[in-house]
């Protein structure tokens, strides 16, 4: 299928290259993402999926929710769309309604469900997307191809029915898609699912490289070692309200558990239970277990477990591996309920 | 009108090999008994409906049922621009094999010496688009209503059941049946008689009016309904 006649409408925007796509909004201002009360319910009001959300999301920030499922993250995701109807409530992106054309034309979106148009070819979805999305219809080709390309897919690959490729390929070609004409909000609902962990790397980038060039990010992922990668703050959604808003930052507050490892090659008399202990007590972290060559420290913050780094290394114990024992997101996901849920 | 999803709709419809065979027999048939029997005629091609089904069948019930709803209208493309360029698309695709097939058709009567006249050829191929773009309403409407094709079979039934109740009127020589089965006839298969029209005689305007308010009806009930729909797997 060949998109290249004009784009209708005469919509256009800016091209996949560098630049992001020109926010519309009025007075052309970014204002970023703004939920005000917003309330959702199914069937006829017995199920409250959102209750009563009010967050902000800040122009090029990376925005992270996070919760238990049936927690109605996707719903918040198809309320930002413009896909689902809230019950009561405002959002507004970039000062504009979310489901205003205007904001359509600056937003990308990777569903979760990746129903892409099965009898495309992968080319040529990414052609017709371009054309909806009401990009320069010149580029159009040449830019379906970079996109291609820039998530890894092979112009073979490009050429094969969309209906032939693994998960993996989809979620690249969803990507691929949904960075079409760099778009200034992103949208990802569980990006990085099904994927081999080259393709998470790849996303890592790409997303990486959309936040440097000032996209605003909203990533819903039950991955919470990615979203603690590449968000600055993040939601935790639970019940249909956002329990708390917490800035990553926030999480080196939190004691946790430190995993130490030691090499060989340590000094005998150092890693004894005895000495591993005085050896915590003195940077005010405490031994919970010794199991050779391995030790349990809970720590009261990044600081802590650096100091307590430091004080082993010194003592001869060639620490080769510290890993906490949850990323700071999971401690922060059980925290406003107590539950110890993940 | 959306360009683009035009070019869609038509490049899905000629990937879907069932579509294009049901099309192709649909196509060839009548041409095969014009090409053999004499007499035949132009009665033989009021193919116009069953084209507009066949183009038409799950415009948008497919879509929606497979998911890619969702990622269409994260685009800057309204549903009423989707809706509508959903029809005209099938409308006009349909419309063009209806000519195609009365062309080829026309040739192979002047084969046998009975090429119609002009002025009934252009109000034959008139009524064929009118008739066309009519069924194409209705199953639209149908089609934002019922998932997949169920717009094909809700068609089907509803003309089944209009021609039982015009049979039933006969039967029980019951007027205000054969009415209802008239009127849902009309529903369904809305169409103009533009031999009437033009023939000279009074000008029925409840034909006009009524053809014409199908078809808006429909077109408007179905922006209307998928304006109101809920596009996310959060629904579920």
């Amino acid at each position: 299928m060949r998109y290249a006649g004009p784009t209708p409408r005469g919509k256009r925007r800016a091209g996949a290259g560098g630049e992001l796509a020109r926010p519309r909004g009025r007075g052309g201002l970014l204002s970023g993402i703004e939920i005000q009360g917003l309330t959702k319910t199914y069937r006829g009001g017995q199920v409250r999926a959102l209750d009563n959300v009010s967050l902000s999301v800040r122009p090029g920030e990376a925005f992270g929710i996070i919760g238990p499922n049936g927690a109605g993250k996707t719903t918040l995701l198809g309320c930002l769309l413009g896909l689902l109807r809230p019950d009561a409530g405002r959002i507004a992106v970039d000062g504009r309604p979310a489901d205003d054309l205007a904001v359509r034309c600056v937003t990308g979106y990777l569903p979760e469900r990746l129903v892409l148009d099965r009898w495309m070819q992968g080319l040529d979805f990414l052609a017709y997307h371009h054309a909806l999305a009401g990009l320069d219809p010149a580029r159009r080709r040449e830019e379906a191809a970079a996109a291609l390309e820039r998530v890894g897919l092979t112009p073979a690959d490009g050429r094969q029915a969309i209906r032939r490729y693994s998960r993996g390929m989809l979620q690249r070609l969803g990507l691929a898609q949904a960075l079409l004409g760099s778009p200034r909000y992103l949208f990802l609902d569980e990006p990085i699912s099904g994927i081999d962990p080259a393709g998470v790397m790849l996303f890592r980038r790409l997303l990486s490289e959309m936040r440097q060039r000032g996209a605003t990010l909203v990533i819903n992922s039950h991955q919470l070692d990615e979203v603690e990668r590449i968000c600055d703050r993040v939601a935790f959604v639970k019940g249909g309200k956002v329990q708390s808003i917490e800035t990553l930052e926030a999480g080196a507050a939190h004691a946790r558990v430190l995993r130490v490892r030691w090499g060989t090659s340590s000094d005998p008399r150092a890693v004894t239970p005895e000495r591993l202990s005085v050896f915590g007590a003195g940077v005010g972290a405490s031994l919970e277990e010794v199991k050779p060559p391995e030790a349990r420290y809970r720590v009261a913050d990044d600081d802590g477990a650096a100091t307590l780094i430091e004080t082993l290394l010194a003592a001869g114990v060639r620490v080769i591996e510290a890993t906490p024992e949850s990323g700071r997101l999971e401690r922060l996901f059980v925290e406003p309920g107590k539950e110890g849920a993940k | 009108m959306n360009q683009v999803l035009i070019a869609a709709l038509l490049q899905q419809r000629a990937r879907s090999l069932p579509r294009v065979a049901l099309m192709l027999s649909f196509f060839s048939l009548p041409l095969l008994v014009l090409l053999f029997a004499r007499g035949a005629g132009l009665a033989v091609m009021h193919t116009g409906q069953a084209f507009a089904i066949f183009m038409g069948a799950g415009l948008i019930g497919q879509d929606m049922s497979s998911g890619t709803l969702q990622l269409l209208f994260a685009r800057p493309v309204s549903r009423g621009e989707y809706v509508l360029s959903r029809w005209l698309g099938a409308a006009l695709a349909a419309s063009c094999l209806t000519m195609a097939q009365l062309a080829i058709g026309v040739g192979f009567l002047a084969l046998h010496n009975e090429a119609p006249a002009a002025r009934e050829l252009a109000i034959f191929a008139g009524g064929q688009v009118l008739s066309v773009f009519g069924t194409t309403s209705v199953l639209l409407l149908f089609s934002t209503l019922l998932p997949g094709t169920g717009d094909f079979l809700a068609i089907i039934v509803a003309g089944i059941t209009g021609q039982a109740l015009q049979l039933g009127a006969a039967l029980f020589k019951a007027p205000w049946l054969a009415r209802a089965g008239e009127e849902i006839g009309r529903f369904v298969a809305p169409a103009l008689d533009l031999g009437a029209l033009f023939g000279g005689g009074p000008i029925s305007w409840f034909e006009v009016v009524s053809y014409f308010s199908t078809v808006t009806l429909c077109l408007a009930l179905a922006i209307v309904i998928l304006n109101r729909r809920e596009l996310s797997y959060a629904t579920e």
